[in-house]
């Protein structure tokens, strides 16, 4: 029932409306005012806020330019990338690693008509000597949010317009380092193929995308990626025109250029959950889900897939954070492929490693047991190699949780 | 026949629901009750008071609710009541709520005070009023974005006594509700009617 009526005129009266509630009434009144003011601060919107001011996102390409020059990449590593502890579990992005290390670092370029909604400093504090780097996030479109991440420097026009806007810092640790990262509402919009920076010299920067309409999964353990971006990751080369996108999958592999992936999806994926089974996420009991250090992944490996990756952080007592790449078996207890590893009482063992280059590694062993679909139960033991087994737990062992 | 005219309609139903709704068994409490509540109001000197005794006596309830305090739940909230006398009584409440924005659900709370005039508080169906203050806040899910406000009202409405402990409470009447957001300081008055309802339960 609507019920319109004449009221003062200096106050906003627009419609009488019947409500079951005041709370009912307060919040879609609060609605309305919200709506109200992101409308009204459209034009000096930032942050989240410039998201409601875009129009939504078309299905295809929204990207036509690359986000560097290709000329000086070497390679991009899928999604997927583990380099525990900080990073155990697998990356939500891909990685451009330049050819050369130059002073400046390549160049980081708009890949299409986008507002940067939030630029995040973070400043290594554990590093010699201290150095800092920002994480650029933007939008093409309000569904899409992309970002750069390990930009070194900043174009002058980025700066010009992030000098003076108000931060919101706070200092974290993570692999023993610890960092000191301020983020910064602002509202820069770009034309495809502006500058935004420069990546650091001779290393990699990130380039991640999250899309809304796309839900991963499922999780074994949903819940853990509840209200995540992580949860809508895809992978940003997906999202280009033809050409770019052709030029970038030719890329992508090993960031040294000297293997390229050969599996499809050729980006790699971030969610390698097989609930029932030992492939994916597992948690430390106890631990926040953030920072990933004493967590554990059994996953497919991002660039040599189909192997397989087994991604240590900080929680088994005898050994120091690690992965490894191995080849894995459909059948017997030797190397099985982690999907097909299932609570059947039996204890698995895995040995005969590559590093990242592809050459062997390690002179230990992995033994597992998956206890129930929700515990696993793992160990690094100091044998060569696994043998014919059986195999047991010693107190070195630690269960970990979905 | 004549078709009255709409105005005429409210009060009419409102008299069929008073009056000739009233529960048989009713009956059966009529004297006592009504005994009782002559000596409760015989106590004020109010002539208001004296001059609806015969309309009591004519919706008889299930007594007088002796009880000072009271507890209730009302729509996605609860209250806690205290009855200074059979007709006056202050509560304080708390409510939430939920609407969809462009920046995800907002959420709202609302705190309000509350004072309460019954009219008949021994009929079954005794009729009350009052007003309300609350203050608001309401924030999305996605965005900085929140607003802080107040909210103000009248309200009329009309108790279902179940028994002399329980009552089921329906009121409405229209709430401003006025809201700032904290951000861009936009505010927003607006004019709702507001439908309220509530399960009371005396405690002591």
């Amino acid at each position: 029932m609507v019920l319109l009526i004449g009221m003062a005129p200096s106050l906003a009266w627009a419609s009488v409306n019947l409500r079951f509630g005041l709370g009912s009434a307060v919040a879609k009144r609060g609605a309305d005012a919200i709506n109200q003011a992101g409308a009204s601060d459209a034009a000096k919107a930032t942050g989240d806020a410039v998201i409601a001011t875009l129009d939504s996102c078309p299905a295809g390409a929204v990207y036509d330019s690359p986000p560097t020059d290709l000329s000086l990449i070497r390679g991009i590593e899928p999604l997927g990338h583990v380099a525990p502890p900080p990073h155990t579990f697998p990356s939500d992005h891909i990685y451009f690693y330049a050819t050369t290390s130059t002073v400046e670092g390549v160049p980081v370029y708009a890949p299409g008509n986008v507002h940067i909604t939030d630029i995040a400093s973070t400043q290594y504090l554990s590093a010699s000597p201290v150095f800092t780097d920002y994480a650029v996030y933007f939008y093409p479109c309000k569904q899409l949010r992309t970002y750069y991440g390990h930009v070194r420097t900043l174009s002058p026009a980025v700066q010009r317009a992030l000098d003076g806007a108000a931060q919101n810092c706070s200092t974290y640790s993570t692999g023993d380092r610890t960092y000191y990262r301020c983020d910064t509402n602002v509202n820069i919009p770009l034309a495809s193929g502006d500058l935004i920076g420069n990546g650091p010299p001779g290393g990699a920067f990130d380039f991640g995308s999250y899309d809304d309409r796309v839900i991963l999964g499922p999780f074994a353990a949903p819940v853990r990626h509840a209200d995540s971006y992580q949860s809508h990751t895809v992978c940003p080369v997906d999202y280009f025109t033809t050409g770019p996108k052709t030029s970038m999958q030719a890329l992508l592999g090993r960031g040294d250029g000297g293997y390229r992936r050969q599996v499809l999806p050729l980006c790699g994926q971030y969610n390698h959950d097989v609930a029932g089974t030992a492939r994916g996420f597992w948690y430390y009991p106890g631990a926040p889900n953030v920072p990933e250090d004493p967590h554990l992944s059994l996953i497919v490996d991002d660039v040599y897939a189909p192997k397989e990756t087994i991604s240590v952080g900080t929680s088994l007592p005898n050994q120091t954070p690690i992965f490894y790449t191995f080849v894995a078996n459909d059948n017997g207890q030797v190397d099985r492929e982690f999907s097909e590893v299932r609570p059947d009482g039996n204890i698995y063992c895995y040995d005969t490693f590559y590093d990242p280059a592809g050459q062997l590694a390690g002179s230990h062993i992995f033994i597992l047991q998956l206890l129930n679909a929700q515990t696993i139960r793992f160990e690094s033991q100091p044998d060569a190699t696994c043998g014919a087994g059986p195999w047991s737990f010693t107190t070195n062992a630690v269960n970990f949780e979905r | 026949m004549r078709i009255p005219p709409r105005r005429w309609v409210l009060p009419c139903l409102l008299n069929f629901l008073v009056i000739a709704e009233m529960p048989p068994w009713a009956n059966a409490e009529d004297l006592s009750e009504s005994v009782q509540l002559q000596s409760l109001l015989s106590e004020t000197d109010k002539v208001a008071e004296k001059n609806d005794l015969k309309h009591l006596t004519l919706t008889p309830g299930p007594g007088v609710a002796h009880e000072r305090l009271a507890l209730g739940i009302n729509y996605t909230g609860g209250q806690l009541r205290w009855n200074f006398s059979p007709q006056w009584a202050a509560e304080v409440r708390y409510q939430q709520g939920q609407a969809s924005s462009n920046y995800g659900d907002v959420k709202a709370v609302v705190f309000g005070l509350r004072g309460y005039r019954t009219s008949h508080p021994a009929s079954r169906l005794p009729f009350y009023w009052g007003s309300e203050v609350a203050v608001t806040n309401a924030k999305p899910e996605t965005s900085g974005y929140s607003t802080n406000g107040f909210a103000a009202g009248a309200f009329a409405g009309m108790r279902y006594r179940a028994s002399r402990r329980i009552s089921l409470d329906i009121d409405l009447g229209p709430y401003v509700i006025s809201q700032t957001e904290t951000n861009t300081h936009t505010t927003a008055t607006n004019l709702d009617f507001v439908l309220n309802t509530a399960l009371i339960v005396g405690i002591f």
